[in-house]
């Protein structure tokens, strides 16, 4: 292999596998397209809960809301990165996953703590665990003479979602693609509903979706050992909100409205074997719309505007001094600001600037890392006496080592410490907002072990990975009761975390043209409130967080009909801090099948394929009185030329 | 024949009615156990916690013997009364009982709780919620949130007549045979609202818009004079007050409060305003003299965390329910309790435990 070759897949965040689940010193999981696809996943939502430690918030149905937090750590802790560049939502803290659409995603992967690429923005950093939704690679796009893909997927509840991408490359140095997507669904399912001795049958209203999101990549590489990326997206929708469900009362009226557009550049530079530069820059804007009709409302109205804007500018460089060692330093600077349509808009905005220091020692067998992020954050707002300004350091250490020359069996050991800023909810909300509230901090430590081995006739392949780990949140930022008419936001919580996650992968040719895939991934978390031990909630499971869970498939693959089976579960949860009984929320099991085959034309590639899911047809929740949607079918055809 | 059978059941049917009047007129209070009259007992309503997924709920208190009865609407009725349960009143045979959330009203027998009927409000207008009620002369008056003000007849057990008010109404009082209404506008912070309404409760129209101060939220009367209880929008500048309303609609401000309430001849007040640093907390309990017009100390043993008060004349008992603490702050969480203080002394009388978390809104058998 060439060293530029080499150099291309260390700039990639895409081409991430089990390799790099593997290998890596911090737990990595991966779910790539081609395991998408033989998984039977649907939507992002099945995906994201078959990825180990991940805890996923789902409102229901194809329009609903999902964030996900990762051991205990909260959603606002899980950094959201689109093809290596973070995303943020400075109001929220958290980003809603369901604005991605399944069909253009080449991988997704979480990482819990720094990763071992070194040569990343400081900013990529700065989150306790970071979700990387790959779409593009920069190598496949110049390399793809010629790709035109276009699917379309109906379903259950009125579901309709085209997509399509289109890729040229003059196969040397430049090279550009366009991808979208579309979905509109009713989502109007039914479900049922439990009231005390009671079960009614009823079906989700004002739940509609219409969403599509355009992309458009361009990629030039004037010289062998160099890149200019840059990027264009747009995303547009328009939802219907159909609220928790409440007893006696079917009516909702909310609606939201979303847009987000943003544009980037990323370059990069191999000057020598020693030295490498990389520069990135970034604007993002978006609107968020939110209405709701109710008579209680001011003109029976409630009409919120806000519009976040972002600028973006990183540089970093690597130094590798001796084979063994790589030496990063990068630099971020970045400026986010919210406005609103509210009277009391305080106009917040925020500047961080972030540098990092990397050090990585790697031999055939050991790999040791470690980082300092030093971050400088000034918050200023109408509300606030001038700038309010927060310094810290925060280390990270990673190892691995693989135990036995000749078998990829590893261990390995890592420590982070971050803080996480309030988010301008917390700070600036009317009366819910505190601005004195400070970041909250995290430690996390967490040992596993890694083994993989191709060898084998029959058992062809097979992958294990487990870690347990140790988590404490402290100055975590909560809600308090602080008079009998309002709650506000104030740093009390400490959190502490243990858990463990486990993921198998097993493949099996039973024959030259048949494949067996097993794969499972397990997750126990033990998360509790540790704030004091006379608060009622001390050592009580935190909200939203079940014990076990997990989700596993079975593929069959075969000339004739591929057949995937699948089941995600997971134990009970509660909606209260304190754990009340009457909030418990029920454990589930979702089955799902699919069906699917590839019949290929020359180069052009057919697959049709059908899908079932929640074949038992529960009604659960992942987020209570938010029920999910019942048994439903999709059947998709796609078409690759 | 079929003329005289025709005329029978008709004669039948006002005899009924007439009964039924009368009934609900004269409101005979029947002593039949578990059913409180005026001096026996009182009724609790948990609000619940509706984001969490906590009910609330119907308690049932009683003096002689000592006893509350948790949850007695979902014991009885295998079902929810219905989320945020806001406001109830006890009128004759029948309890009467609004939900916000849900934007129902629940009808229940008295005596046996059973749920006799479900008004669903979304039905009949568009500005529901119901946030107070009051009874009086054979009608049920129900503030809604959303801007009206419905009246429910206990014969027909339905609503026929519904007014508009102006933004979100809150807590309404009957006084010298007029209804008066806080108009709060409590949804358009930080421009709440400073009038409120007076309303005849037989044609159903207003009759007089006066101003008040920020935010009225709450009517009462005792010793034959009418009080505000106004929220003011939560700051240092402008907290939330108590006034007295005279005859020519000026408010005259007796002190700052947040919860307030007929006790006997004294008005009891607690005063627990929003601060920004919990070092800057105030926590005052006092008592208004209505012959003096003096404030003074109220001594009692105090709960945790009051969040409502309520005083029941003809058992001389005041009753105060409180959060319970989760460390040093109140538990939005867990079921509160109630502490029932007898005739003005310090220490309560009796503590019960609430079935449901959440503010209480308490109320009697009306007379």
């Amino acid at each position: 292999m060439s060293a530029d070759t080499t150099r291309l897949a260390e700039v990639s965040v895409v081409g991430v596998g089990r390799k790099t689940d593997i290998k890596s010193a911090v737990p990595v999981h991966t779910l790539n397209r081609k395991k998408i696809a033989t998984q039977g996943i649907s939507d992002i939502s099945e995906a994201l809960r078959r990825l180990p430690g991940v805890n996923l918030r789902d409102y229901g149905g194809a329009g609903g809301m999902k964030t996900v937090s990762v051991r205990g750590l909260g959603s606002q802790h899980t950094g959201v990165a689109y093809d290596g560049v973070p995303l943020s939502d400075i109001q929220s803290g958290q980003i809603d996953l369901s604005r991605y659409s399944i069909d253009n995603i080449e991988a997704l992967n979480i990482t819990v703590g720094d990763n071992d690429n070194i040569f990343t923005p400081a900013r990529t950093q700065i989150s306790a665990t970071t979700l990387n939704i790959a779409v593009n690679r920069p190598a496949a796009v110049i390399e793809s003479p010629f790709i035109l893909y276009g699917k379309v997927r109906v379903g259950s509840f009125g579901l309709i979602s085209p997509s399509f991408r289109t890729s040229v490359g003059n196969g040397c140095n430049l090279g550009m693609n366009l991808n979208g997507d579309f979905i509109h669904a009713d989502n109007n399912y039914p479900f049922t509903i439990r009231n005390g001795q009671h079960e009614e049958r009823e079906k989700r209203h004002n739940s509609g979706i219409n969403s599509g999101h355009l992309e458009w990549n361009g990629v030039w590489k004037p010289t062998a050992t160099s890149f200019l990326s840059s990027k264009i997206y747009t995303y547009l929708s328009d939802r219907h909100l159909p609220g928790p469900v409440v007893y006696y009362n079917p009516e909702s009226n909310e609606d939201l409205k979303e847009s987000n557009i943003f544009g980037q550049f990323i370059y990069r530079l191999e000057a020598n074997e020693k030295w490498s530069v990389s520069a990135l820059a970034k604007y993002s804007f978006s609107r968020t719309h939110y209405t709701d009709r109710n008579a209680i409302y001011p003109g029976g109205l409630l009409d919120n505007l806000y519009r976040q804007a972002e600028e973006y500018a990183s540089a970093s460089i690597l130094y590798r001094p001796i084979y063994s060692l790589q030496i990063s330093y990068s630099s971020d600077l970045w400026h986010n600001s919210l406005r609103s349509n509210a009277a009391d808009d305080s106009a917040p905005f925020r500047n961080s600037f972030l540098q990092s220091v990397s050090l990585k020692w790697t031999n055939a067998r050991l790999t040791i890392i470690g980082r300092g992020l030093f971050s400088i954050i000034s918050d200023r707002s109408r509300q606030s006496d001038g700038s309010k300004n927060f310094n810290r350091l925060s280390p990270s250490f990673s190892l691995s080592y693989r135990i036995l020359k000749d078998a990829n069996l590893n261990i390995r050991a890592s420590y982070k410490e971050i803080m996480r800023m309030p988010t301008f909810s917390e700070l600036y909300f009317d009366h819910y907002g505190s601005i004195s509230l400070k970041p909250e901090n995290t430690r996390q430590f967490n040992v596993g072990t890694t083994f993989a081995t191709n060898a084998g006739s029959l058992l062809e392949e097979i992958s294990f990975i487990a870690d347990v780990y140790y988590n404490l949140i402290s100055n975590k930022i909560v809600a308090m009761p602080y008079n009998m008419f309002l709650m506000t936001m104030t740093n009390l919580g400490k959190v502490h975390a243990v858990g463990s996650d486990i993921a198998l992968s097993l493949g099996f040719r039973v024959h030259p043209q048949h494949r067996l895939d097993f794969n499972l991934s397990y997750s126990y978390q033990r998360a509790a409130s540790r704030t004091e031990r006379n608060m009622s909630d001390w050592n009580k499971q935190l909200p939203y967080t079940p014990l076990n869970s997990g989700g596993g498939a079975l593929s069959w693959l075969n000339p004739w009909l591929n057949v995937a089976l699948h089941a995600t579960a997971a134990s009970g949860r509660y909606s209260t801090t304190l754990n009340i009984p009457s909030t418990r929320i029920g454990g589930y099991v979702d089955c799902g099948l699919a069906l699917f085959r590839e019949f290929r034309f020359g180069k052009t590639k057919l697959e049709g394929r059908i899908e079932a899911n929640n074949l038992l047809d529960k009604t659960y929740e992942l987020v209570g009185r938010y029920p999910m949607p019942g048994r439903n079918f999709s059947a998709s055809i796609s078409l690759n030329l | 024949m079929k003329q005289f059978t025709k005329l029978s059941v008709l004669a039948l049917a006002c005899l009924s009615l007439a009964a039924c009047e009368k009934d609900e007129t004269n409101n005979p209070d029947p002593v039949i156990p578990g059913a409180p009259t005026a001096a026996q007992g009182i009724y609790a309503l948990t609000e619940g916690q509706f984001y969490s997924g906590i009910p609330g709920g119907l308690d049932v208190i009683t003096f002689a013997p000592a006893k509350i009865e948790n949850n007695v609407f979902s014991r009885t009725n295998g079902r929810s009364i219905g989320d945020t349960p806001q406001c109830g009143v006890a009128y004759g045979s029948k309890i009467y009982v609004g939900t916000s959330e849900s934007n129902t009203i629940e009808i229940l027998d008295r005596f046996t709780w059973k749920s006799i009927m479900q008004i669903r409000l979304a039905d009949i207008t568009e500005g529901g919620q119901p946030y107070s009620m009051v009874a009086d002369h054979g009608k049920v008056f129900v503030s809604l949130f959303g801007g009206n003000l419905a009246r429910l007849d206990t014969l027909t057990l339905s609503i026929d007549k519904v007014v508009a008010v102006g933004p979100n109404p809150d807590h309404i009082a009957l006084y010298n045979d007029k209804i008066y209404v806080p108009i709060s506008d409590g949804m358009n912070y930080p421009n709440y609202g400073r009038t409120a309404v007076v309303v005849n409760p037989k044609t159903m129209a207003i009759e007089k818009t006066f101003d008040t101060y920020l935010n009225p939220r709450e009517f009462f009367v005792v010793g034959g004079r009418l009080f505000l209880l106004c929220m003011g929008d939560y700051s240092a500048a402008n907290p939330s007050q108590l006034f007295e309303v005279d005859a020519q609609y000026g408010l005259r401000k007796i002190c700052n409060a947040t919860i307030a309430a007929p006790y006997g001849r004294n008005i009891a007040i607690i005063n627990q305003p929003f601060v920004q640093n919990e070092e800057d907390a105030v926590l005052e309990y006092k008592l208004y003299d209505l012959n003096s017009g003096t404030l003074s100390d109220w001594e009692i043993e105090r709960p945790d965390y009051a969040n409502n008060m309520h005083y029941d004349a003809e058992a001389d008992r005041m009753m105060i329910s409180s959060y319970v603490m989760n460390g040093k702050y109140p538990s939005y969480e867990k079921p509160g309790y109630v502490n029932v203080y007898k005739s003005q002394e310090r220490t309560p009388e009796s503590k019960f435990n609430l079935g449901s978390a959440g503010r209480v809104a308490f109320f009697t058998l009306t007379k």
